[in-house]
């Protein structure tokens, strides 16, 4: 009996000095992992007039493009989905200039290393009149937010 | 056993001193006492070791004075970073050419790096020791670049950000996987990484603070740690490989004759490593300037963006996929070495260079096939395009498995398999895969270092590169 | 060069290697204690010459001591004691994020007497450091430069080399700095000694106009980028691929304005025509519109006001110098569509202002029109104030030169023969031959006549009618219409005046029911006009006296569908004076009152004839499909909007003078005339191509 109590209570102290000890360095190495603050999912950018028809406008902060015809808005990440460059603007839609990735208008990879599709997203109008772009929801290319 | 005219040191027994007092100035001092009293002579040619670990000691040494002086003058905030490295240059005495040693110290810790990696391998010496030490080895390679990486940084000027940039998208190259699977929104591997590596989506104050840290602190206590113990294996499996090592005459060993009193041979080369690095260093700190461009500027891109120099390969790799790139062949080629002394056990070709005429024919081999495969598929993909640019609309997951890097990587390893098959040695086999590999790893280096401009296109040199 | 010392290290490596090559453990002992006497003398030369370069001989040490003993040497004042030992002087601006140590060579700036020394020892110019004392300023926020260097090239920062964003300004860009703090565009300003390059440049500005595109301190276009912080950008922030002189931001701005297009391909800015001096003087102005990130108190209190958006109100002149010149010219001329990549219509020219209503340019400048370099000039997206877009109009409008209201009621006398020549060349090719009307109104009608006073006629051919085919025929001098009245009271024995009518006080809720339910039918549901002239028209109201109103409706006009409300009718339909004064007030009250849309208006034509008239007459201008090649775009959805069917059958009929477009009711060499229902139909057809109807205020 005393050597089953004393080798039982040998392998208990063993696993929760083990477990506090796996506690430990998992909660040390949790720190490293940085909190994400500031990131904005539903972004306002202004009235619909502001934008200049036919073009696709640059928003800095978010990183998007916002395309305005008669009809009406859409939004684009602008974002390359190969390695996070930010997109320019050329005859055929979007190229990126790191390693050349191109899309079309639509957002479609035409060539290069982009893996997949731009994302759009769904624009909609708040109540003082501004568009408000919600980087949480993404729609076809073909979307548009109806302005007339 | 060694008085043969091989071209070895042969010892004398009147030197300096008698015997014990030179084993006892080695044995009684903290310091010197890492080394044996007594060395093989062949350890001593210089053309067997080239003394690239000891150079790589001392580059570090050299590091850390340097270091903790720019440390003193520096502020790791964003809004003071390259202030104070202009001022470490502009007003501190001799702050040009410490900050320019410092850079040109660990530029050459890594070129050297790679050079002992090389010869440590083509000696065959890991196959004499145990394979903790080829492993802590390539632990400190990984630690050294990382060193290099994190400082690379710390000027916070627009080289500095956009190479962190770019090695942080590299970081978070697993989201060409994820994003093709459709599992991104709920599995982000790829961006975990990056936040853990820059603390942020974008290189800000977190990733200064961060790799500050790892910079000065972290990182070279973990070398210094990963030192002590590599020396200390070294030791313990008899000292350095050489040709003709058996465990019978290991240093160790009592009446071992032909062998050389460290007091003082060793301490002299050692010295002479030490004062030829620094002067060759404070040579080139003389003549060339650490680079320093315009202050970091988010807003602008550098076009090319580059990462440092040995990160180059791997930007060339990510230029066809990211993730087969970023992910795959790093992790790929870090497993290959660390399993060499797993798969290779075979011991009697420790301590040759390439192992006798037979590796060093299978060396050149390999390099010829190396050359030809790599280069002809580097032709193919600037001269023609890739996959995607003759079938538009095909999938990117395609060439994620087809693109010059893992073509060439299977190459290699097509290759490796048929030396096998030919010599039936393993020892062979890892020769072949690993001068094809480093051999490979080089032309994509070159490739992203001289070859690659604005917009990531091929341009024959400098010269030729559109203004922006 | 380092490839060169890595290959010298690499030969020492093999030479020492063969050297011990069948050493001993003496010789190899002798080979390293070589090798490291040989390393320590290159490291102790080495170090020494580093001691001595960085101790002994630097810059600025050397011109310390140059001045102590320029200023020990001169015999009326000895200023050596400021600068007693060699040490780095410098000024620790913490407001301005930055330090400078200019004066750690530059000792010499506040001592009067080194007025012709050579530099560095130099007084400073000018009286500027009594106002910017260098404790507070430094020296760097205004020279520009680098001003932690110690060295003059690093401090200089000119040299691609040093990677140094502000290199050190020269004049005349220097005046630039003055700017950062001192400029107020809009509001007044003082003119500092030496900034006088600067304000002439300031003038440049607000001649050419240069806020037609761009945006400054919140007012101006948004087809181009905004100005505000021009001056805060940086070498870096320019593109040079195309510059081929120097490399400098000032370089770069001339040349732009030389040539947009090939400094900046794809720009659409228009080349700027102007002697150097002129340029220079821009590129410094534009050097100095910034916003630098320095504690408000830095600034001048008129910069500050601007920055916050308040400004005095410009007057019109102002307004259209600003922002319309750069466009429409100096002179409201345009710019000639086969010149410019698009053309610009000339908005002063006569015949435009003949047929544009005050509300076609007012829904322009609000609208804008899409796909074109007109953009929309609404306060709100273009920081002009609404009584600046009041004062834009008037500015324009006023070009007619017409006087107020006339108050003559006869203008007698004239010359029968002169006004019919008149009446031929301008009218007939609408009311017709002789007044019989045609796609205008008949004015050969007796009853018409006979309740048109002279002054009513000469309201309308003076002022026109909005919106219709009416022009305003400003220009006409008082002779001419004194003969043309005399022409076309010849038509008819009877000659209208107004007369002083009792109105019973009118109800103008009633008398709009009344009108939409009884008068709309012809005249249009927002009196328009459609079978009917427009006579909810504010020129047609303000012309007409009550008794031209009383009498038309209670009495009708012959040999037209207009039959008399009081007389002629049967039943229910007849109104009454009190339903015709209820009907007068409405159509007062429709004078001043808010409209939001500009409707059409009337016009019969059809469109089917019309697009094949349009292919052979109007496409080799305006495009197959009014797309715009020679000649403004006819299908832009802002155009159709603010264009009523009247403003396009009148802008046909009359033709534009000074520009390609041929009048067609006239006819010219080239083009014969259109008969009034072909110019109808080429409206209706232009018509076609509206897709949206625009309205004003959009929210």
């Amino acid at each position: 009996m005393k050597e089953t109590r004393r080798s039982f209570i040998r392998k208990g102290a063993a696993i929760f000095a083990l477990a506090a000890g796996a506690l430990a360095v998992f909660t040390l190495l949790r720190q490293l992992v940085p909190r994400m603050i500031g990131q904005k999912k539903r972004v306002k950018v202004g009235k619909s007039n502001t934008f200049p028809v036919d073009t696709f406008t640059y928003i800095d902060e978010h990183k998007i493009y916002i395309y305005r015809d008669h009809e009406g808005v859409k939004a684009v990440s602008a974002i390359c989905t190969h390695l996070g460059c930010i997109l320019e603007i050329d005859e055929d839609g979007f190229l990126c200039p790191c390693h050349g990735s191109s899309y079309n208008r639509s957002g479609e990879v035409l060539s290069g290393p982009a893996p997949r599709a731009l994302s759009w997203y769904q624009v909609s109008k708040a109540p003082d009149g501004q568009l408000v772009i919600d980087m949480t929801r993404q729609v076809k290319p073909d979307a548009k937010f109806l302005t007339t | 056993m060694d008085s043969q005219d091989r071209g070895n040191i042969q010892p004398e027994s009147k030197v300096d001193g008698n015997r014990s007092s030179r084993i006892r100035k080695i044995t009684k001092n903290f310091f010197l006492h890492i080394h044996s009293t007594r060395i093989h002579p062949d350890n001593l040619k210089p053309t067997y070791t080239f003394g690239l670990g000891i150079i790589l000691g001392f580059l570090f040494l050299i590091l850390i004075l340097t270091g903790v002086v720019l440390m003193m003058y520096y502020t790791p905030s964003v809004e003071r970073a390259y202030q104070s490295v202009k001022d470490i240059v502009f007003i501190v005495p001799g702050g040009r050419l410490i900050r320019n040693i410092h850079r040109w110290a660990s530029h050459g810790m890594v070129f050297v790096l790679f050079l002992h990696l090389a010869r440590v391998f083509y000696t065959g010496a890991y196959l004499k020791s145990s394979k903790l030490n080829w492993i802590i080895g390539v632990s400190m390679l990984v630690v050294t670049l990382f060193l290099s990486f994190s400082g690379y940084l710390l000027p916070w000027d627009q080289l500095a950000y956009w190479a962190v940039t770019i090695g942080s998208n590299i970081a978070a190259s697993a989201r060409e996987l994820t994003d093709l699977i459709g599992i991104t929104s709920g599995f982000d591997v790829g961006g975990f990484m990056k936040r853990i590596l820059i603390g942020s989506e974008t290189v800000g104050q977190p990733a200064l603070s961060r790799f500050f840290t790892l910079h000065v602190i972290f990182l070279p206590l973990t070398l210094l740690i990963l030192t002590g113990v590599h020396f200390w294996r070294i030791r313990k499996d008899g000292g350095l490989s050489r040709p003709g090592y058996q465990e019978s005459n290991r240093d160790d060993q009592p009446g071992s004759e032909g062998r050389i009193y460290t007091w003082p041979a060793v301490l002299w080369a050692e010295l002479a490593i030490l004062l030829s690095v620094s002067a060759i260093l404070l040579v080139i700190a003389f003549v060339v300037d650490a680079p320093l461009l315009e202050r970091a500027n988010p807003a602008f891109a550098e076009n090319p963006a580059k990462s440092p120099w040995y990160f180059l390969g791997i930007q060339e790799l990510v230029s066809y996929s990211a993730f087969s790139g970023g992910v795959i062949i790093p992790l790929l080629f870090l497993i290959f070495l660390i399993s060499i002394p797993f798969i290779d056990r075979e011991k009697q070709y420790t301590g040759v260079w390439f192992s006798g005429s037979q590796g060093l024919r299978i060396t050149f081999y390999s390099l010829a096939v190396s050359l030809i495969v790599t280069l002809a598929l580097l032709f193919v993909i600037v001269q023609f395009g890739w996959l995607r640019d003759w079938f538009p609309g095909m999938s990117q997951a395609v060439v994620m498995v087809i693109n010059p890097a893992t073509l060439s990587m299977l190459f290699y390893i097509l290759w490796s398999g048929w030396v096998r098959r030919r010599t039936g040695s393993t020892r062979m086999a890892s020769i072949a895969l690993f001068t094809a590999s480093l051999a490979g790893l080089v032309l994509f280096t070159a490739m992203g270092i001289w070859f690659r401009g604005p917009n990531w296109e091929f341009f024959w040199s400098r010269s030729d590169w559109p203004v922006i | 060069m380092v490839q060169g010392a890595q290959l010298g290290v690499f030969l020492v490596t093999i030479g020492l290697a063969r050297d011990l090559i069948n050493m001993n453990e003496t010789n190899y002992i002798r080979g390293m204690r070589w090798t490291v006497i040989t390393a320590s003398v290159i490291l102790l030369v080495l170090i020494l010459t580093a001691w001595i370069r960085e101790g002994l001989f630097r810059e600025w040490k050397r011109y310390q001591m140059d001045y102590v003993e320029l200023a020990t040497g001169m015999e009326s004042f000895s200023d050596g004691g400021m600068v007693q030992t060699r040490e780095v002087y410098q000024v620790d601006l913490e407001d301005l994020g930055r330090i400078d140590r200019c004066i750690s060579c530059h000792n010499g700036l506040e001592n009067p007497f080194m007025v012709d020394s050579p530099q560095p020892h130099r007084t400073h110019p000018g009286n500027h450091l009594e106002y910017h004392p260098v404790t507070k300023y430094g020296c760097t926020v205004c020279h520009g430069g680098q001003g932690r260097a110690l060295d003059m090239d690093e401090a200089f920062g000119r040299d691609f080399r040093f990677h140094w964003p502000h290199p050190l300004l020269s004049q005349p860009y220097i005046q630039s700095s003055c700017g950062k703090c001192h400029l107020a565009i809009y509001n007044e300003s003082r003119e500092f000694e030496g900034t006088a390059i600067f304000y002439s440049g300031k003038d440049v500005f607000s001649r050419e106009g240069c806020l037609g595109c761009h945006k400054a301190r919140g007012v101006g276009g948004i087809l181009g980028p905004d100005l505000t912080e021009q001056g805060d950008k940086t070498k870096h922030e320019y593109s040079f691929q195309n510059i081929r002189g120097e490399q400098t931001i000032s370089n770069w701005l001339k040349e732009h304005f030389r040539d947009p297009e090939m400094v900046s391909p794809g720009s659409q800015m228009l080349k700027i025509d102007l002697p150097d001096e002129d340029l220079d003087a821009l590129a410094t102005f534009v050097m100095g519109l910034a916003k630098p990130d320095i504690p408000f108190d830095y600034f001048s209190v008129e910069a500050l006001r601007e920055f916050k958006g308040e400004r005095n109100l410009l007057s019109g002149e102002q307004v259209f110098s600003f922002s319309c010149t750069a466009c429409h010219g100096k002179h409201g001329k345009g710019k000639d569509y086969t010149k410019y990549i698009t053309g610009v219509p000339g908005i002063l020219n006569r015949d435009f202002l003949r047929m544009a209503s005050g509300e076609y340019m007012s829904f322009t400048l609000l609208k804008g029109r899409s796909n074109r370099q007109m953009a929309s000039w609404a306060p709100d997206l273009s920081g002009w104030k609404d009584a600046e877009m009041d004062s834009i109009l008037r500015f324009i409008t006023d070009h007619k030169g017409i006087p107020g209201r006339i108050e003559n009621q006869y203008f007698p006398g004239g010359d029968i023969s002169k006004g019919m020549h008149y009446y031929d060349r301008n009218c007939k090719m609408c009311h017709g031959e002789d007044g019989k009307g045609g796609i205008g109104l008949a004015i050969h009608n007796h009853d018409f006549l006979a309740v048109a006073s002279d002054r009513f006629l000469f309201e309308t051919i003076l002022n026109g009618r909005n919106n219709t085919a009416m022009p305003s025929w400003f220009d006409i001098s008082i002779q001419e219409m004194t003969d043309l009245i005399a022409y076309i009271r010849s038509w008819s024995r009877t000659r209208g005046r107004d007369f002083g009518i009792r109105l019973l006080p009118g109800n103008s809720e009633k008398g709009s029911l009344n009108y939409h339910y009884l008068c709309s039918r012809c005249h249009g549901e927002f009196g328009e006009g459609d079978t009917g002239p427009s006579n909810l028209n504010r020129n047609f109201l303000l012309a007409a006296s009550d008794s031209y109103l009383f009498e038309t409706i209670s009495k009708g006009r012959s040999h037209t569908a207009m039959f008399g409300w009081s007389k002629d009718v049967h039943g229910e339909e007849r109104l009454d004076s009190q339903d015709i004064s209820d009907i007068i007030a409405f159509m007062r009250s429709t004078v001043n009152q808010e409209w939001n849309y500009i409707h059409a208006g009337s016009n019969p034509g059809n469109a089917s004839p019309g697009q094949q008239l349009f292919r052979s007459n109007c496409a080799e201008c305006h495009g197959e499909n009014g797309g715009g090649k020679e000649a403004p775009a006819l299908n832009n959805q802002e155009f159709l909007s603010a264009a009523s069917n009247g403003y396009i059958i009148g802008t046909i009929s009359l033709g534009r003078s000074g520009t390609k477009m041929p009048s067609w009711g006239r006819g010219e060499e080239d083009y014969s005339a259109l008969t009034g229902k072909e110019r109808q139909d080429i409206a209706a057809h232009v018509r076609s191509w509206q897709r949206v109807r625009i309205k004003k205020d959009e929210g």
